[in-house]
């Protein structure tokens, strides 16, 4: 029943969209990049490898920022994944940018989905509070207890740490510069002082928003940024 | 040298394996007085616990201390120390040999040579400019020549960008960066931003290199003019201090061998044969290896042809491995031939031309002919069988082509909503209920546990069970009826109320229970231990139906006991 209720929690949401991104990856194939992208970015929800594909046709199509955005977008899905790295960095060097890794945390969870992570993060639970519970009988629990609640603390703690570095607000506030090269305000105005320029396809952090502006942190600098030149990786395909 | 030898000695060999190998490395062959080079000491499948101290020809001097870097892949530690050097004085320097003499294998660490050129002179006033050099101002098609970028800034510099070069009859490969040091032109010093890529023309000609560059210039803001004021980024396009002009042309045609084929460079060529004993039919394995540096890219060892004496394969190249640079290196193929008849007695002489870029002349380096036995044990047929077997040829080896994207993925794998991979409402109720779960067992265990460790509470709780019991023993016959009820009431009030059995009296218990109890059965209470008392005191006083009393006082007791237990 357990097993039910976990699959109904973690699998109802889940659609497996063979027949479209197949059919995109055809098209690909048959060089016709705009309609595979389109297909591609029709299909409702992301993977890794749905975002790895579009990031591959939209570097067919010459759109080397918002391929970075995909591939980057993938790689917080997958850090281990060398095909998303090998893409990612042959897009980033046309773009003559430096790509920031990601950090340290999420490489270190790398190695489970976000799903996985909250699988095993509730299963721990499961685990911790069924001892707990069976120590109420079991003398031997009770005894073990110095040893065995630290220890499975410290798992609630690391799945826990593991949920939250895999969650995608983890990226939230990561964007990709659209424009060869943008150039930042002091503020949120079109005819504000310029700041500083950041070539396109470079890495920057959201800091704030006002209406149409970001205001992004980039090379050690804040600066203002029309909205529309920066692409956010929790709004693709939106 | 041999207190280096002695040193090195102690601390490779206690700690070598048997496979464990030492060599050098250069990261450059060929430097300007104005470079560092890296090099590296290299010790394969061991560790060393200290830095070795490395003796160093005169005029080559140790830049920094040396570092110690580690590779560790399953199991095995490669080890490796950096040395940083420069060189004063142009020349040619020799590092090494080292023999380590060593129980480990002998191991003989071979000498590495750095060639190095005078820096050309610059003059400039300008805070930043770039200059582009090449190691030769003429060279030959299919010759590598080194380009050099450099980038002289006295302000702080961030990103450059460059725009592609169009590469129309040459090859060129990435640019690296390379160690530099600050670089004094007019009194003044610059820091020195260095980049190297090989450069190999494909035809005759000249080519000019002029590129803009887009470098990311930080200053301080001019209108603040305070020292504490912010730095802004501009971006500021730049241009070569002087384009650089590279004339290309083809070696001489005077002494050019027929079999020529565009190779430049020195190289050595070495083949064998195996097995030498073979029937006809029977396979011959050729081995050739080409080592030498300049075309090596391009070349290919030199293989057997298809003739009226052998069946050849494709030759298979085994390996192919490039010093630093790309430049330099080895290349080896295996080619598979087949005597065709008994009467074939070696195998040809293989030849190999290139123009000598050292001697500036054309040379053929030959190996064989390789004599061989073939006994003739096939018969017309089988021959003609073999000699209709695929002619496979020489066909080119397999090159890289190009560097593509790595192709698309067949699975889409899960697709999720975001939402999904959020954590909701599900996640914190599936992962919070075993602790809920646990917070509730526990309670209940509290619980049960109080009530057994604690003996009021536990005749608190027991007392009304008690009391049904009692009520049954009221209906036996015997003593008076209110020494019974005495019994049952002080027994039943002193578990209810936690009271000494013996110390019970009328003003305690309407103290406690006029708290717990209507006045009404308050009342009751006083007037049936008043009853009893009378009856304990005055002897049987007993008036009317015993019967009437029993069910009287069972009427009280039952609803002083409902009322305690709300």
């Amino acid at each position: 029943m357990i097993r039910g209720i976990l699959l109904s929690l973690f699998m109802t949401t889940g659609v497996f969209a063979d027949s479209p991104f197949e059919e995109a990856g055809a098209l690909y194939d048959q060089g016709k990049f705009e309609e595979a992208l389109t297909l591609y970015q029709s299909i409702e929800g992301q993977s890794s490898a749905l975002d790895y594909n579009t990031g591959n046709t939209l570097m067919r199509l010459k759109q080397t920022p918002e391929a970075i955005a995909y591939y980057r977008r993938a790689l917080w899905q997958s850090p281990s994944d060398p095909d998303i790295r090998a893409n990612l960095n042959r897009a980033v060097a046309q773009t003559e940018t430096v790509m920031s890794p990601l950090p340290f945390y999420r490489k270190l969870c790398g190695f489970l989905t976000a799903e996985q992570w909250q699988l095993a993060f509730i299963t721990g639970c499961w685990i911790f509070a069924g001892l707990g519970i069976a120590g109420f009988k079991i003398q031997a629990l009770r005894q073990a207890s110095v040893w065995l609640f630290p220890f499975l603390s410290l798992m609630i703690l690391t799945l826990g740490a593991g949920v939250w570095a895999s969650m995608p607000s983890a990226y939230a506030d990561e964007a990709i510069i659209r424009p060869d090269v943008a150039t930042t305000r002091f503020e949120p105005l079109p005819d504000a002082t310029e700041h500083f320029s950041i070539p396109g396809g470079s890495v920057v952090k959201i800091t704030d928003q006002n209406r149409n502006w970001y205001k992004i942190s980039a090379l050690d600098e804040q600066g203002w940024i029309p909205a529309d030149q920066v692409i956010r990786l929790t709004e693709l395909g939106k | 040298m041999k207190a280096f030898q002695k040193f090195l000695i102690s601390i490779i060999i206690p700690l070598s394996f048997l496979h464990a190998e030492v060599h050098l490395e250069l990261s450059r062959e060929a430097i300007t007085t104005d470079d560092t080079v890296d090099l590296l000491l290299k010790f394969e499948s061991m560790h060393i616990t200290s830095i070795p101290r490395l003796p160093l020809p005169e005029g080559l001097e140790m830049v920094g201390v040396p570092r110690r870097e580690a590779i560790s892949m399953y199991g095995v530690s490669d080890n490796r120390v950096r040395y940083t050097l420069r060189a004063e004085k142009p020349g040619t320097y020799k590092i090494g040999p080292f023999d380590t003499n060593g129980k480990a294998g002998n191991e003989k660490i071979k000498a590495v040579t750095l060639t190095v050129t005078q820096a050309k002179a610059i003059q400039s006033t300008e805070n930043l400019f770039v200059t582009m050099e090449s190691s030769a101002d003429e060279i030959l098609v299919n010759e590598t020549v080194e380009i050099t970028l450099s980038f002289y800034s006295r302000v702080s510099t961030g990103k450059i960008q460059s725009e592609d070069f169009e590469e129309n009859g040459f090859e060129i490969t990435e640019f690296q960066s390379v160690p530099t040091r600050p670089k004094r032109i007019g009194g003044v010093e610059y820091n020195v931003e260095r980049y190297i890529a090989q450069l190999t023309p494909t035809k005759t000609g000249n080519i000019t290199f002029d590129p803009n560059f887009k470098i990311q210039v930080r200053e301080r803001q001019k209108s603040s003019g305070s020292y504490y004021a912010p730095y802004s980024t501009r971006i500021q396009r730049i241009k070569l201090k002087e384009p650089l002009v590279l004339k290309v042309k083809n070696p001489p045609e005077e002494g050019r061998p027929d079999d020529y084929e565009g190779h430049l460079g020195t190289f050595r060529l070495n083949a064998s044969v195996s097995p030498t004993k073979v029937n006809v039919g029977d396979p011959i394995t050729l081995r050739v290896e080409l080592i030498g540096s300049g075309s090596l890219q391009q070349a290919l060892p030199p293989g057997l042809s298809e003739s009226d004496d052998f069946k050849v394969y494709e030759p298979k190249l085994l390996t192919k491995s490039f010093r630093p640079g790309g430049r330099s290196g080895q290349k080896v193929i295996e080619q598979v031939v087949i005597p065709k008849h008994g009467s074939v007695t070696e195998i040809p002489e293989l030849t190999f031309s290139y123009y000598d870029t050292t001697s500036k002349s054309y040379k053929t380096l030959k190996s064989g002919p390789f004599p061989i036995e073939v006994k003739a044990t096939l018969t017309a047929d089988d021959a003609s069988i073999i000699s209709s077997l695929p002619s496979m040829g020489n066909s080119p080896e397999l090159t890289k082509l190009g560097d593509d994207l790595i192709y698309l993925k067949i699975r889409p794998g899960k697709i999720q909503s975001v939402s999904t991979l959020q954590p909701g409402i599900q996640f914190l109720g599936f992962s919070s209920l075993p602790f809920a779960l646990w917070a509730f067992v526990g309670l209940v265990v509290r619980q049960k546990h109080h009530r057994v460790s604690d003996p009021s509470n536990r005749r608190r709780q027991e007392a009304p069970r008690r009391l049904r019991k009692h009520l049954r023993q009221l209906e036996e016959k015997g003593l008076d009826i209110y020494t019974r009820i005495w019994d049952v009431l002080s027994e039943y009030l002193s578990a209810r109320l936690n009271l000494p059995p013996g110390e019970l009296n009328t003003q305690d218990v309407s103290n406690i229970l006029q708290e717990h109890v209507s006045p009404e059965t308050l009342k009751a209470c006083e007037k049936w231990m008043q009853k009893c008392e009378q009856s304990r005191f005055a002897g049987n006083t007993t008036h009317g139906n015993r019967r009437h009393i029993r069910e009287q006082f069972r009427d009280f007791i039952l609803q002083l006991d409902q009322e305690l237990g709300k």
